[in-house]
């Protein structure tokens, strides 16, 4: 055999070891009973402990779950957004002692029609308008008549906010009530896409209900600086492995603190763990996730928190990102209303140089070190770090929707909704396994009777190419849904059909009258060209249909594409290893073609 | 060795390509005229509203749940089948349509906001109510009208059940002195499930799909734009792979199949949901790959066969890959009958069923659609030398 045979046997086996690997957790996922794949402790209790961790998922189709759709009413958001600026209006205009006759919206338009009672009162009026000269405008003004509109950059902004925000407290709250692999997305302009699967009935009123009915709680919390309740529970026996004690140091009132906190990878176990020991009395621990950077795998750490809430989201009438010149920075405004204005003056003037937690449905958003007392109800939040402009820009507009998320309420509504039993997903997965297996039979079958020894060598190829596909999914973290495996059943398809152009091909050239190893090294050869086109064709399909398609079009996109690559490879590659060896090792005189 | 078709076979495919056009051409305008008559069964993706699959533990006829439904949304389509799941054999299954996906008509809205205005007069400010949200009506007093007349929960559900809405919940918005209100109502599915209960309390609603009116027209043309965009690409690609005389073919051909098989599909009413769009796709993936294989034998013939006429060689190049035609549409054919069998009843059966058609419909085009147009554009606009009209009529001969 020649040297360039072995390198090719090396790189398939090679190929086929990873591939063996790393399809081993959705292989004990795919073959499982439903019951246990339904639950990710019973899984885990069943997967060998050195197996990859990630493996492909069961599209709601087919193991039951829930699939929504909420639009997210920002119209009403930028109206609500509006009508407050109206009465901020009349109340700084009473303040002054200008009341006013009129201020409120009168269109579904964000615009108000201010009317005032004396012509006069327009220095006034304008000083206080020029106050948000940023984000609204004055549109017409004459006499006692002004048209006061907010500018559309600005609206636009808000209800891209106003989704997020909303997206933001629907991920925390699916998180919070603790089902396995939720995927909520934002889909289109102004809708929320929630997936997940594998709930029972109750499961799936509960969130459709908690998702609909309720409104963000954010409070403020001060971090404490004296327990060392977190060092004493890293120093507890049944510490879970991944989870790690960590120290976290600032400049605070009397020097350097240094806080300790556990870390973990996992947050289920870090959970878990944390549920055994319940803080000191006066104490909570938040939990919070974040990333050392953009590209790194999220961490979960701990914060011990003051059990007490001097302050909450209710009392924030309005957050933004702004710039500030001299530091030549971007920072967080905040602005409270009265009463809240008051009790932030009093807890920034209590707490200067501590650490505030940002608390969004009890989960840590981000903890900012208190710089000094602040008066008058408008606060800033400057974020630092060793961070670009652009990610400090970021974290900011991040922030700035958690703060928003108490303060500002846009309903949510179905615009889709799919719930499927779970019997009935079994019942798919049954049937795609027996039409799947019966379809594979019967194509084997066809294939090694008329091609015989080569029909093996297919057989094989296609075995292969199955392997490959199976992991890559895995890998992948794909969901596979009932069009994912119509895309499956396309290549393999595909797979068989080049097997079959160059089983054809090599009849073709023995005709000619060549030897067996001749014919097939040239009809592998004239093959080539028209399996490559057809994939290569495919492929565009494949990565037209994933950036246009949504939902469904995109999971059968996926396997498609991933499948086309895995073709072009093993439906090339794999029979012409074996019969290579055939031809030249067994010699045949005539080939079983 | 076994063969299906015999080596050097020469069989004239060309030479009946001219009666094939017209018959080509003419069921293409049928499938159209179909279409465009008859229009398609757009499902419950497309359509919006509510699908739900019911389960019932006792013998219920599909009367008996027509006429609750019938009692439920009078002014609404409905409609009821019954459903087999053989995995659960001892129970009874119904496949409920409703086509509707808002709680309110615009007719209802104004019965609503009279009786509104009837109960409270002008301390009502305004009713809002978006078709968009569906289930959710919001209405507005003036400020102060708590003292006035009863805004209690109990007196917003009684106005709004009267005009025979159930009402799931009442929530009051806005800042704390607005009397704004919002009032959520029963989904569609959640009364449908109660009423029935007094039917049969065993009932359950083992599916529940529903669409709104503008997700629905996304997702169509989303389907619809994703198509137009593959074709486009696919035709630039064989361009340049090939030239611009295979292109046009290529994408005739998928017209055809496509066209011609949603026609089929509309005749036997069969429905269309986004699995159904998947199957197009991959019948267009598939009608490729095969149009791919003739036209990879045609250029790699007309390399060769310096001379010969047009027709000559593609006839050379169709019955060349005669033998991989049938084997692999016979092996598809195999596995997409597997997927009929095996898989009634989900998306499977009638992913097969269009794959099935698909293929029949694809391995003819290839041959008749996309060889023919290379064979007119090649002899109309060719200009390469080694490629002429034939001296005679095709006989079949081949160099």
């Amino acid at each position: 055999m020649e040297r360039s045979w072995y390198w090719r046997l090396v790189l398939v086996l090679g190929l086929m070891a990873l591939a063996v690997y790393y399809a081993i957790p959705s292989g004990i996922y795919f073959f499982a009973d439903p019951e246990i794949r339904r639950s990710r402790t019973k899984l885990a209790e069943i997967m060998p402990e050195w197996a990859p961790t990630h493996r492909f998922n069961l599209g709601i189709d087919l193991q039951g779950g829930l699939h929504l759709v909420m639009g997210v009413d920002t119209e009403k958001a930028v109206q609500d957004r509006a009508d407050r600026v109206g009465d901020e209006l009349v109340e700084a205009m009473g303040e002054k002692g200008a009341d006013l006759e009129q201020c409120r919206r009168e269109g579904d338009a964000p615009e108000l029609r201010i009317v005032l009672k004396q012509a006069g009162d327009y220095a006034t009026l304008k000083e206080l308008l020029e106050q948000r000269s940023d984000t609204w405008e004055v549109r017409s003004y004459s006499g006692t008549e002004v048209i006061y509109g907010m500018k559309a950059d600005w609206e636009t902004q808000l209800r891209d906010d106003v989704v997020g925000q909303a997206l933001k407290t629907v991920r925390n709250r699916i998180d919070k009530y603790g089902v396995s692999e939720p995927e909520v997305r934002r889909r289109g302009d102004q809708s929320i896409m929630i997936q997940i699967a594998g709930l029972t009935a109750e499961d799936q009123e509960i969130i459709k209900n908690d998702i609909i009915g309720r409104t963000a709680q954010l409070e403020f919390k001060i971090v404490d600086e004296t327990s060392d309740f977190f060092s004493k529970l890293a120093d507890k026996a049944d510490k879970p492995e991944s989870v790690t004690l960590e120290i976290d140091t600032y400049e605070g009132k009397e020097g350097l603190v240094t806080r300790p906190y556990l870390e973990g990878k996992n947050r289920q176990e870090l959970k878990d763990f944390l549920k055994k020991y319940p803080p000191p009395a006066d104490r909570i621990i938040g939990t919070q996730e974040f990333k050392a950077n953009a590209t790194a795998e999220a961490v979960y750490r701990t914060w011990l928190l003051d059990r007490r809430t001097p302050i909450t989201g209710d009392s924030l009438t309005d957050a933004f990102v702004s710039f500030d010149n001299e530091q030549n920075n971007y920072y967080v405004a905040m602005k409270f209303d009265r009463k809240g204005a008051v009790l932030f003056e009093k807890l920034t003037r209590e707490n200067t140089k501590r650490k505030m937690a940002i608390v969004l449905d009890d989960v840590v958003d981000s903890a900012p070190i208190i710089q000094g007392a602040i008066p008058g109800g408008n606060a800033q939040i400057t974020l630092g770090g060793y961070k670009s402009q652009d990610e400090i820009m970021a974290e900011a507009r991040a922030l700035t929707i958690v703060l928003k998320a108490g303060a500002l309420p846009a309903p949510l509504y179905p615009q889709e909704q799919r719930t499927v039993g779970a019997t009935l997903g079994d019942d798919a997965v049954i049937k795609g396994k027996s039409a799947l297996g019966f379809a594979g039979l019967l194509v084997i079958l066809l294939m090694i009777g008329y091609y015989r020894l080569s029909g093996v060598v297919g057989t094989a190829a296609l075995g292969v190419n199955l392997l490959f596909l199976f992991s890559a999914l895995s890998v992948f973290d794909a969901t596979l849904t009932l069009p994912g495996i119509a895309g499956l059943a396309l290549t393999i398809g595909m797979a068989v059909d080049a097997n079959i152009i160059q089983f054809e091909r090599i009849r073709e050239e023995m005709r000619l009258g060549k030897t067996a190893r001749a014919a097939v090294d040239s009809g592998f050869g004239k093959a080539f060209s028209a399996i490559f086109d057809a994939n290569v064709t495919t492929l565009l399909a494949a990565i037209v249909l994933l950036e246009t398609g949504s939902g469904p079009i995109r999971g059968f996109a996926t396997t498609l594409g991933v499948g086309v690559f895995i073709n072009t490879f093993t439906a090339v590659v794999v029979p012409r290893l074996l019969l290579d060896w055939y031809v030249r090792t067994v010699r045949p005189t005539e080939l079983s073609i | 060795m076994f063969n299906i078709i015999k080596p050097g076979t020469k069989y004239d495919f060309l030479g009946k390509a001219p009666l094939f056009t017209k018959v080509s051409i003419a069921v293409f305008i049928a499938a159209l005229l179909i279409i465009a008559i008859k229009g398609v069964n757009l499902g419950l993706d497309f359509s919006g509203g509510h699908e739900i699959l019911l389960r019932f533990d006792t013998e219920v006829t599909a009367d008996q749940v027509r006429g609750k439904l019938n009692e439920l949304f009078p002014k609404v389509d409905t409609a009821v089948q019954s459903f087999d799941i053989p995995s659960e054999p001892d129970k009874t299954f119904f496949l409920t349509k409703i086509e509707r996906s808002e709680a309110f008509g615009e007719e209802e809205v104004t019965a609503l906001e009279d009786a509104f205005k009837a109960k409270y007069g002008d301390k009502l400010t305004r009713l809002r109510y978006n078709p968009e949200a569906g289930d959710v009506v919001e209405v507005d007093f003036v400020k102060g009208a708590t003292s006035a007349v009863d805004l209690s929960e109990a007196a917003l559900t009684g106005v709004v059940e009267a005009t025979s809405h159930p009402v799931r919940l009442v929530r009051k918005v806005g800042r704390p002195d607005d009397a704004r209100y919002s009032i959520v109502l029963r989904g569609i599915s959640d009364t449908l499930v109660s009423s029935l209960k007094e039917l049969d309390g065993s009932v359950a609603a083992v599916r529940v799909e529903f669409v709104g009116p503008t997700v629905g027209r996304q997702l169509r043309d989303d389907g619809i734009l994703a198509i137009l965009y593959a074709l486009g690409i696919i035709l630039i690609y064989i361009a340049l792979r090939f030239d611009f005389f295979y292109s046009p073919g290529a994408i005739l051909c998928l017209f055809h199949d496509a066209i011609i098989t949603v026609a089929l599909l509309s005749i036997i009413g069969e429905e269309f949901s986004m699995a159904t769009i998947a199957g197009l796709l991959t019948l267009v993936g598939y009608s490729i790959n095969d149009t791919i294989v003739i036209f990879d034998r045609i250029r790699e013939t007309v390399g060769k066969a310096k001379g010969a006429a047009v027709v000559d060689i593609l006839n050379r190049a169709v019955n060349e890959t005669l033998g991989r035609t049938i084997m692999t549409s016979l092996s598809t054919l195999l596995a997409c009958i597997c997927l009929m069998s095996f898989g009634r009843g989900t998306v499977l059966a009638s992913f097969g069923l269009i794959m099935a058609v698909g293929i029949v419909i694809g391995t003819y085009s290839s041959v008749y659609v996309a060889s023919p147009t290379f064979k007119y554009l090649r002899e109309r606009f060719g200009t390469n030398e080694h490629v002429k009209k034939p001296s005679k009529p095709a006989s079949g001969a081949v160099v």
